[in-house]
């Protein structure tokens, strides 16, 4: 479970040591494309504790959904839409019904784990 | 082992994750340094520069109002002072110089007077019939032995002398005018003019064009004391300018 973490942490080194710096007028890609990015990995982190993990469907769910979003917002700049509202909703409420689908397979993982010494309620 | 595999890919993809986040955080934050985040500041900030431009604005039609005033002002003095110059010269309160001609009368000497001496004095009304013919004969200044002739001066006999601008003057009588030489001794000379007349009478008259003339300006010989100003404008029913 630390694993995750650990990459994340890795990833955010890398990132701020980094030059990069994108022009600003790709910022709300870049927000949207990072949105898409939780909501695999809150995914995926659901699909692993529910053991339904499909490593494909993870993979290119991941790199799809970045893009998708991304295209989404472009469109949405062009026709004058903010289809960047829709994106953010949708994924935000994706981000949080899996978040709590994931604490309650942590808790139930908890309860349920096998004692040691002391008994589990 | 199945369980390794995919926190290996979500480790990866959170990864990349903290990549995104990392450069979007850096983004964001070199964005703020620039007040572009903050709405309600750039909002007050276009506002200032709007009123400021406004401002501005105005300053820039007052200035040029004031200039375009002031280039009037300036034309109008122009015009003012050329009205006066010529106003000046034509009342006879300035010298004057100029190309034209100079009279002198002069009675005939004692030896050959006769009985009747006066008759063959130079009289006021022989210097006014000169003047009168000068005028006529487009003469802009006229000058009688030193007296400017301008619109309240007389010529009048007092006694034995001649009265100009209430000062008396006697023989010989020089008379300066300023205008065309050529029109001014033409129309003197004419036959049987003015000074044919005198010349008949045994008056020494000489007439010379003059290149270069020098009259002095109308002395009056007190300041007025009963005319001041009439009301209104200028001359009647001129839009003459106020001085």
């Amino acid at each position: 479970m630390w694993l995750p973490l650990l990459g994340l942490a890795l990833g955010i080194v890398i990132g701020m040591s980094s030059p990069i710096i994108l022009p600003v007028g790709y910022a709300n890609y870049m927000a949207i494309a990072i949105l898409a990015a939780l909501d695999s990995v809150f995914g995926g982190l659901r699909a692993g504790l529910e053991e339904k993990y499909d490593n494909t469907v993870f993979i290119s769910g991941f790199f799809l959904n970045i893009v998708a979003a991304t295209l989404l917002t472009y469109l949405g700049t062009k026709l004058g839409v903010d289809l960047i509202l829709g994106a953010t909703v949708a994924f935000s409420i994706r981000i949080f019904t899996n978040l709590g689908i994931i604490r309650r397979h942590l808790l139930d993982r908890w309860r349920n784990r096998p004692s040691k010494g002391k008994s589990a309620v | 082992m199945n369980r390794k595999k995919w926190q290996v890919s979500v480790s990866l993809v959170c990864l990349v994750l903290g990549v995104l986040l990392a450069v979007q955080f850096r983004t964001q934050s070199a964005k703020e340094r620039l007040p572009a985040g903050n709405s309600e500041l750039l909002v007050r900030l276009y506002n200032e520069a709007k009123a400021q431009e406004a401002a501005l604005a105005h300053e820039v039609e007052t200035l040029r109002a004031e200039l375009r005033q002031a280039g009037e002002g300036k034309s109008v003095l122009r015009g003012l002072n050329s009205e006066l110059r010529k106003a000046l010269l034509l009342a006879g309160t300035t010298k004057v110089a100029g190309p034209g001609i100079q009279i002198t009368l002069e009675s005939p000497v004692a030896g050959r007077r006769q009985s009747k001496e006066e008759l063959f004095l130079v009289h006021d009304e022989d210097l006014l019939n000169v003047v009168n013919e000068l005028v006529a004969a487009g003469a802009e200044a006229i000058a009688i032995n030193g007296e400017r002739r301008v619109a309240l001066t007389e010529i009048r006999r007092a006694g034995a002398l001649i009265s100009v601008n209430n000062r008396s003057t006697g023989e010989p009588f020089v008379i300066k005018a300023i205008g065309d030489p050529e029109n001014l001794l033409r129309s003197l000379e004419i036959r049987g003019g003015v000074l044919d007349s005198l010349r008949a009478w045994g008056i020494n008259v000489t007439v010379q064009p003059v290149k270069e003339l020098l009259l002095p300006a109308y002395r009056p010989a007190a300041a007025p004391a009963a005319a001041s100003p009439g009301p209104g404008k200028g001359r009647d029913g001129e839009g003459a300018v106020e001085l």
